[in-house]
């Protein structure tokens, strides 16, 4: 077959020959659809992370103030944990954006989308690796510093005298309850299975994706 | 858009097999050259533009083909001898080609496409963002690769 041969006839074929399904379909209605694109699922899904997240965190404000009366806790709480999960999504959003230029050279896109990909998933490995132990243990602290025995730093002699630090209440509390050792050895097996459950996760999600992606601009740049 | 829906149709019957991933991968097409199109400055020709944004989306989007059964309507049987004849011969070769193109990677078939609608290797350069002399190395091997595939589907290998 020779390629030139059949120039004329591709360039004749009309939409008739070319049409998938019977009937045509109008643009309008097509435009009315969702895109199924990879990036706009990306975004759609960071979407409801959000969505649900909002929820959780509603959830949590509303069981905290009538149940537990922890106010400054709270506060402190809802300081850091909006302030990490509002650094997560803006940069995650902002990389989603920066992912496609479609109207871009085939080649340069393919770039792009690779290189950025790459960020997005480190970001994603490290964030889900380290805020999830973080949480635990920001949480742990706080119920841990509300305990009952905070209450008792107020037996410290007042006079001046010097207390060794064994004998401050909190800490006497945490180096010898067994609470303690069951705490740190839950967060320790938590930051590691988060890891390597984050590990397999992402290659799951993207690693086919992305090694797609190389193979496509490898067989842009392969002239040997 | 209608005036260039038989390219955006050809981009689809290379890149997808069922009727159904056709249809939807032009419908994606059609979406993102929407929502490209205010951005358009007209930097580039409006044909490079439409090109690069239909096979931006066949290509890097990557997405999972569907199986589904296809099904053949009545309707769209021949109705006279004649018709058979003369729609044989060109769909064979049609046919044929496609055969042959399927045995082609993303980016061969790209290069081929821009090649079939006698597309200008400095235009063909502006859409993939692959230089001239790489695109032409890169042609000669698919035009011997082609060649090749030919004769193995005539043979019946392959």
């Amino acid at each position: 077959m020779e390629l030139d041969s059949l120039k004329d006839l591709w360039k004749n074929l009309d939409e008739q020959d070319l049409r998938p399904g019977k009937e045509e379909v109008p643009i309008l209605s097509m435009l009315q659809k969702r895109s199924q694109s990879t990036i706009t699922r990306l975004k759609r899904n960071l979407n409801r992370e959000l969505a649900a997240l909002l929820i959780i965190y509603t959830l949590t404000i509303w069981y905290i103030i009538t149940y537990q009366r922890l106010y400054w806790e709270l506060a402190l709480l809802l300081f850091f944990v909006g302030l990490a999960f509002l650094f997560y999504y803006y940069h995650k959003n902002k990389l989603l954006k920066q992912m496609q230029c479609v109207a871009c050279e085939v080649k340069s896109n393919l770039k792009r989308q690779l290189v950025t990909l790459e960020k997005y998933v480190r970001f994603y490995f490290i964030a889900g690796t380290i805020l999830t132990p973080l949480a635990y243990f920001a949480a742990g602290i706080i119920i841990l510093m509300d305990s009952p025995v905070t209450a008792s730093l107020n037996d410290l002699p007042s006079d001046g005298s010097t207390v060794a630090v064994s004998q401050i209440p909190i800490v006497n509390h945490i180096t010898n309850s067994r609470f303690f050792f069951l705490f740190i050895t839950i967060g320790v097996g938590l930051t590691i299975s988060t890891y390597f459950l984050n590990r397999w996760l992402i290659n799951k999600m993207y690693g086919q994706h992305i090694q797609k992606l190389k193979e496509l601009l490898y067989q842009m740049e392969d002239v040997d | 858009m209608h005036q260039h829906r038989a390219m955006l149709y050809k981009v689809c019957n290379l890149y997808c097999s069922s009727d159904y991933d056709k249809q939807d991968l032009f419908q994606e097409i059609v979406i993102q050259l929407w929502g490209a199109y205010p951005r358009f400055r007209g930097d580039s020709k409006f044909s490079t533009w439409l090109y690069r944004i239909a096979l931006n989306t066949a290509i890097s989007d990557l997405r999972k083909q569907k199986k589904h059964i296809k099904t053949v309507e009545p309707e769209s049987l021949p109705t006279e001898i004649q018709d058979i004849q003369y729609n044989n011969e060109r769909e064979e070769r049609l046919q044929q080609l496609y055969k042959a193109i399927n045995h082609l990677t993303e980016i061969e078939k790209a290069i081929v496409m821009l090649y079939l609608e006698d597309k200008s290797y400095e235009e063909m350069e502006d859409i993939l963002g692959i230089n001239q002399n790489n695109l032409r190395v890169k042609m000669n091997r698919i035009k011997e690769k082609l060649r090749k595939l030919t004769k193995s589907v005539e043979h019946g290998v392959g």
